[in-house]
């Protein structure tokens, strides 16, 4: 039996090893994901039906508020473009653009941004306000 | 409901099935796996295709489904007509040698824990990896949620973060399929996943087995189902694994044109590619680098007749995708730069340095084994040797320039993106990797000699 003869048998019992080896690290990564109860798109999506039911047409163009847009407001950068992303995808199809430019605008503003911003807006939106820090803005003057 | 989303798809993907049939009239087992494979992909590609103009004539109407049942049936005539006086079924008889038996029960193990992996991927994130949901079942719900008008899913007011630009393989897929159950449900865009990572996987394993042999096959198979690619990467429901699954059925068809010389393949390989582009823009990269890597390979075995054959069967998903492309799509952020910017940036030597450094690191690691599987081939090839067949030297050529040209294409993109250089490869380099890894993986073991025949001789 020569050498190479041995070294091309290491390599195929190498391959099996490792590839079952990672494998069981592969579905142990996969088993690490989230959790199998909850999942943060379907909740993000239960937080935004009542929006979606209050808003008058189902397709058009909506503005989008966060405590990003309020001058003086604390906000977390990590999370924002992640929820704007998330409320896109919840809204579909509706086309959400950020500020308040449009006739209807969907805000998610905590207590301390929601009266900043309102301060400086009044008079201007029918606010609903809704449960989880969201508020549906309607624009009254053009 | 996964059985409905399983059910939905299975017109197409016989239609598929039967598409290759009729254009690769090969018999035998390990053709027939072969098509198995090729037809499921390419079956769910022309669904996508068909839908795509289906939903622009009849955006009203929920009808799809039966478009797809009709053109089975009307396949399946022209199909047992052709075949009615050939119509056997001859069971192979198997036997295994002692290594293939090794390997395969391996494999197998291995086969399961890569399902365990996707499974526990889609039961833990239903919507898919990011990148997944925020573009094409973001597309999907668009399309289906608001079928008269979903043309405004490629709205110029959408955030470009969305890439309402990227091509809609995947998106009109879970469209029609939600619109033929009835239901948005997340079990079609997983069924819509394990179908191409079924298909990726299996046309892989079959193509080896036919080409080469059932040891070469598992081999290649342990180290793609091995690495993460598959079982985890590919449940995400990103589209990097049914474009890699486009890439390699290309290569695979241009293979075996090149071995047996049916035009019927080529057309296939030019469908293929077309779907690519259908599936992701890395595709319209790769549907025009095999046009030159074709070219060359074939130039001494009458070239415009095999581009000729190739273009026939490119032609209608190019023409889907030029349409969507110049009528309806918003314009691609990685080409806006502008032209002197780009300039700019290309001359930049620090650029090459870091795509470069990239590319090597990305190289030495690839694959999630700790040391990189590019690295393991290399050793491989040098322990096992080389055996490339001389009658196949065209298609050998013709597959490693497409490789090595789409790679440029791919180092060209990171050197003219409008982001930033290092946070671009960071998010997608692994990917782009994976998307060569399994066209490469086929060439590597087609060239390579057989296990079987390296291990018959002490």
């Amino acid at each position: 039996m020569n050498v190479r003869f041995i070294l091309k048998q290491v390599m195929l019992a190498g391959i099996i090893v490792a590839s079952i080896y990672f494998s069981i690290q592969n579905l142990r990564n996969a088993m690490a994901i989230g959790n199998l109860g909850s999942d943060p798109i379907t909740e993000w999506e239960v937080r935004f039906n009542a929006v979606k039911k209050l808003l008058p047409f189902k397709r058009g163009v909506v503005g989008y508020l966060t405590n990003s847009d309020v001058p003086g407001a604390s906000y977390d950068a990590n999370n924002e473009q992640g929820e704007y992303t998330l409320t896109q995808y919840t809204m579909a199809p509706i086309i959400l653009v950020r500020g308040d430019n449009e006739e209807w605008t969907i805000a998610d503003l905590n207590s301390k941004a929601y009266q900043i911003w309102s301060q400086s807006n009044h008079g201007e939106f029918r606010v609903v306000p809704m449960k989880d820090d969201l508020f549906l803005l309607q624009r009254l003057t053009p | 409901m996964t059985l409905l989303s399983i059910l939905v798809f299975s017109p197409s993907i016989l239609v598929g099935i039967l598409i290759v049939h009729l254009l690769w009239s090969d018999r035998g087992w390990k053709v027939a796996w072969v098509k198995v494979f090729l037809g499921t992909g390419l079956g769910l590609g022309q669904a996508s295709l068909l839908d795509f103009i289906y939903m622009l004539l009849f955006s009203n109407e929920n009808g799809f489904l039966f478009v797809q049942l009709a053109l089975f049936a009307g396949l399946l005539t022209i199909v047992i007509t052709r075949e009615r006086k050939n119509l056997r079924l001859a069971f192979p008889r198997i036997q295994f040698s002692r290594l293939q038996i090794i390997l395969l029960a391996g494999l197998l193990v291995v086969i399961i824990l890569s399902a365990l992996s996707a499974i526990n991927v889609w039961a833990r994130e239903p919507h898919g990896a990011w990148d997944a949901w925020m573009m094409y079942n973001r597309a999907a719900r668009f399309i289906y949620r608001d079928q008269p008008g979903w043309l405004g899913s490629f709205s110029r007011q959408m955030d470009p973060i969305f890439h309402a630009d990227y091509p809609l393989q995947l998106g009109m897929n879970i469209a029609w399929a939600w619109q033929a159950i009835g239901q948005e449900t997340q079990r079609v865009p997983i069924v819509l996943s394990g179908l191409f990572m079924l298909a990726c996987a299996g046309l892989l394993g079959a193509s080896l087995n036919l080409t080469k042999s059932l040891g070469q096959a598992s081999i290649a198979l342990l180290l793609l189902l091995g690495s993460s690619l598959i079982g985890n990467e590919g449940a995400s429901q990103r589209a990097d694994l049914p474009l890699a699954y486009f890439f390699i059925s290309t290569v695979v068809l241009i293979y075996l044109y090149a071995s047996s010389k049916k035009p019927g393949l080529l057309i296939l390989a030019g469908f293929a590619a077309g779907l690519a582009a259908w599936t992701k823009n890395e595709g319209s990269l790769f549907m025009l680098v095999t046009v030159p890597a074709l070219f060359i390979a074939f130039f001494r075995q009458q070239p415009w007749r095999v581009l000729g054959w190739y273009l026939l069967g490119l032609a209608f998903p190019l023409i889907i995708v030029l349409y969507f492309k110049e009528f309806l799509a918003p314009p691609s952020d990685v080409l806006s730069s502008g032209i002197t910017r780009s300039i700019q940036q290309a001359l930049d030597s620090s650029r090459h340095i870091t795509i470069l450094k990239s590319f090597g690191a990305d190289f030495l690691s690839f694959g999630g084994w700790g040391i990189g599987i590019l690295p393991i081939l290399l050793a491989y090839a040098l322990i096992f040797k080389l055996a490339p067949s001389s009658d196949l030297r065209p298609a050998y050529l013709a597959v490693g320039l497409i490789l090595i040209l789409q790679a440029f294409g791919y180092y060209g993109i990171y050197l003219i993106t409008p982001y930033d250089l290092q946070w671009h490869i960071d998010f997608s380099l692994g990917r782009l990797v994976f998307q060569l890894y399994v066209p490469f993986l086929f060439l590597f073991f087609t060239v390579v000699t057989d296990v079987e025949k390296a291990l018959a001789v002490k």
